[in-house]
């Protein structure tokens, strides 16, 4: 899937280059929602209008929570090693951390806002 | 979890008027929906090119903390292999390209319908947003049971957003910066996983 990646791999530079302008970050926002919503509609309408799906939602909702919860599990456990096995503690020490700087306001939801791109 | 409901909707109304058979040849969408999904992948490349805060984050904090997506990344990959065992009957590519979505349900269901089929992309869409909704209500005890990066690892590529500030509220400002870093990772990660995933397997 070439097309696919090169698409992501295009989108990059221009938004780097773009990245001060809010018309076009703006623009971006709004074609990410939209774009998600049209093809999540489609979605809905391919599994809707296909009775043999239709059948099997359960089947698939039911599998769908056994990985989720599964890979949900398996990352909190990997993180618990990390953190507590390798690391010890380093990622919350005083060894690793670093002062409170403007950089820790960055984490906090309004500067967020322009992620649109993960609804 | 606005959005998340927003999006539920859409693909809700879709089942059902794809169940009231109201819209003709329905079934030759395919060509709108690819050409949809391009662009939605070059504006979520656009998006990615905005954020300029992975980098800053990075050089700010212990060089250790790169390893938190990686160890989402293997947790998942062990989580997704349990799953095929205990399913039983399914492609072990299908499940790992369900799990490999991290949380990003919209994009990773999208792309899982055009590479695999409906019945596979709806059931990412389900797995991934209850990955997020499963990390948004679980975050107090996560930090509580298992220390401040298990909401990290349980959000995905939704601690980035959706799951920030829980995150930050109960596992603190120091995990939300962590979590901001891992989820922009995974974020990447996604499309180029299930691209691979489903051309390699």
């Amino acid at each position: 899937m070439i097309v696919e990646i090169g698409c992501i791999a295009v989108g990059v530079p221009a938004g780097y280059l773009l990245r001060s302008r809010p018309a076009v970050v703006g623009a971006v926002d709004r074609l990410t929602t939209w774009s998600i919503y049209t093809l999540l509609f489609l979605l809905g309408l391919s599994l809707g209008s296909d009775d043999a799906l239709v059948a099997k939602a359960g089947d698939i909702g039911l599998r769908a929570v056994v990985i989720s919860m599964a890979s949900l599990a398996g990352s909190v456990a990997a993180g618990w090693l990390l953190q507590h096995v390798l690391l010890r503690g380093a990622l919350d020490g005083p060894g690793a951390t670093h002062p409170a700087s403007p950089e820790t306001g960055a984490a906090t939801p309004p500067v967020t806002a322009h992620t649109g791109d993960r609804p | 979890m606005k959005g998340s409901l927003i999006i539920l909707g859409f693909f809700l109304s879709g089942v059902l008027l794809g169940r009231l058979d109201v819209i003709p040849r329905a079934d030759q969408a395919g060509d709108l929906a690819s050409w949809a999904l391009y662009m939605l992948l070059f504006v979520v490349g656009m998006g990615i090119g905005f954020d300029t805060r992975s980098f800053r984050i990075l050089r700010e904090l212990h060089v250790k903390v790169a390893l938190v997506p990686l160890f989402v990344g293997i947790g998942t990959l062990g989580g997704s292999l349990a799953a095929w065992a205990l399913l039983g009957d399914m492609p072990l590519r299908d499940v790992l390209g369900v799990g490999a979505g991290f949380g990003y349900y919209s994009l990773s269901s999208i792309m899982i319908t055009k590479m695999g089929d409906a019945a596979l992309g709806s059931m990412a869409l389900i797995a991934n947003i209850s990955r997020e909704l499963v990390t948004l209500l679980s975050a107090p005890l996560l930090v509580r049971r298992f220390g401040g990066l298990a909401p990290v690892m349980a959000g995905g590529a939704t601690s980035m957003d959706t799951c920030l500030p829980i995150i930050a509220r109960y596992a603190g400002e120091r995990y939300g910066i962590i979590a901001v870093f891992s989820g922009m990772v995974l974020t990447v990660a996604v499309p180029i996983l299930v691209t691979a995933i489903f051309n390699w397997m």
